[in-house]
């Protein structure tokens, strides 16, 4: 049987059939990445216990969106943070956890990457263009850019997409310090662009979007090691 | 499915949708009925267009969610002035997905525009425009536009056991039921007669409705589901 893969949504307010209606809403391209590699995709919001969630899935991706709650890391609210939503944040917090716990196969993107990071224990830097050193780092609001990240031969990415990948970049915070995680990937400003839990059979975990940049590889495994 | 919890799918579209500054198609669904199934006791799941069939398998229950117009073709016309546009891809996964449930006997719960499309692929046929129907013109609000009005509901059907035989309705639907084909009636509106819900008897839960229950607080509609998902 085909793995099942959750993939985590965001609600937001949107014009869609009336105006500022309330939607569960997330990028056709993960659905997309995860049936092209073989995997049967679900679209998951909060929805109480994560366990009996978790229960069901076979793989787990914990896609892009908002910015994470900074005082989940020991921060205050910088002025370019906005449209935080604490309740998203501590259930995405559980499905992670749960995930670690049972060793499910995970891919975190984006966001994901960043709450991952945060929940082991790591930083982010919240506003990168008025950061020093990584101002140039890539685009933002709106804007997509290309940068390189360096993957090292040690790790899990490396045996899938080489030494050096180009990955899209459209994120305005980004991890310098990712807890206990293993770094495995790292853009030439120093920011941590991937990063494994090693002692997993798959954890995976980038902050650009590898379904976006035709990284088919990344989902392949996944639906390989979720069908174990 | 080990889960206490029955797990149950909603088929949702594929929209271009704005992000901040940027538009990318994604899956959207408006939260109500993610909700309606989380009170009632259920894991919600959407299931994207262009989902295979074999979902059906792995899930306890099925939503088919409303949505934009059917493909007329789908009942034989032509597209009438009004059905502007109109999602094949999500047209045929719908189809794939309802057969299979009612093959498998799965909890179905079709609604607004998967009531529409129920009735269609059981030889049925669709009020491409209400408002320019005759008798139909006053029907309810659509376009964005909500309305309400009473509906009946006939005696001795799974839905009267549920919800009674008196109810209001919300009503947001340009095109409606002229011939549910081989389907069971179970309710008209009270003021123009339309066909505003069918079952399927041979299923353990087989009901579809125009009106959107999980935007009306219709919980006993949505319990009743969860329960025989439950069961399954």
């Amino acid at each position: 049987m085909k793995p099942l893969i959750g993939i985590t949504t965001s609600v937001n307010l949107r014009d869609y059939e009336t105006l500022g209606q309330s939607v569960i809403m997330v990028p056709e391209s993960y659905s997309k990445a995860v049936k092209e590699a073989g995997g049967i995709p679900l679209l998951i919001s909060e929805c109480g216990d994560s366990d009996e969630l978790l229960d069901v899935l076979d793989g787990l991706i914990i896609s892009g969106g908002r910015d994470i709650n900074p005082g989940l890391y020991g921060e205050e609210l910088h002025e370019k943070t906005i449209d935080i939503n604490e309740k998203q944040d501590e259930w995405e917090k559980s499905l992670i956890e749960g995930a670690i716990e049972r060793d499910m196969p995970m891919l975190c993107i984006c966001r994901g990457h960043q709450l991952l990071c945060v929940i082991r224990g790591g930083k982010l830097l919240q506003h990168l263009p008025t950061t020093k050193g990584f101002e140039k780092h890539g685009e933002t609001g709106g804007k997509w850019s290309n940068h390189k990240i360096k993957l090292i031969p040690e790790s899990l990415i490396y045996g899938l997409l080489g030494g050096e990948v180009i990955g899209n970049s459209g994120h305005h915070q980004g991890v310098y310090d990712a807890g206990d995680l293993d770094v495995v990937g790292r853009t030439s400003d120093g920011l941590i662009e991937a990063v494994e839990l090693q002692s997993c059979r798959f954890l995976v975990s980038v902050q650009w979007h590898p379904e976006m940049c035709g990284h088919v590889e990344i989902f392949e495994r996944l639906i390989q090691v979720s069908s174990q | 499915m080990s889960a206490s919890r029955p797990i149950i799918g909603i088929t949702c579209p594929s929209r271009p949708t704005k992000w901040a500054k940027w538009e990318l198609d994604a899956v959207v669904l408006p939260t109500t009925y993610h909700k309606m199934v989380v009170r009632c006791g259920g894991i919600p799941i959407l299931i994207p267009p262009g989902s295979s069939a074999e979902i059906i398998e792995r899930i306890d229950g099925l939503i088919i969610s409303g949505g934009p117009d059917i493909s007329p073709e789908i009942y034989g016309q032509e597209n009438g002035n009004f059905t502007l546009e109109t999602y094949p891809e999500q047209d045929i996964s719908e189809i794939a997905l309802i057969k299979s449930a009612i093959k498998e006997n799965l909890p179905l719960l079709c609604i607004c525009r998967g009531f529409q499309l129920l009735c269609a692929i059981h030889n049925g046929v669709l009020y491409q425009h209400l408002p320019e129907t005759d008798g139909f013109e006053e029907h309810g609000g659509w376009d964005g536009n909500v309305t309400e009005h009473g509906v009946e509901i006939i005696a001795g059907s799974k839905l009267e056991e549920i919800m009674g035989s008196k109810i209001i309705v919300n009503s947001t639907h340009h095109q409606g039921v002229k011939d549910p084909g081989s389907l069971k009636v179970t309710a008209f509106s009270t003021h123009d007669g339309l066909i505003e819900a069918v079952e399927l008897d041979e299923l353990s839960f087989g009901i579809g409705v125009q009106w959107h229950p999980e935007r009306i607080e219709h919980v006993s509609l949505y319990q009743a589901f969860i329960n025989s998902a439950r069961g399954s």
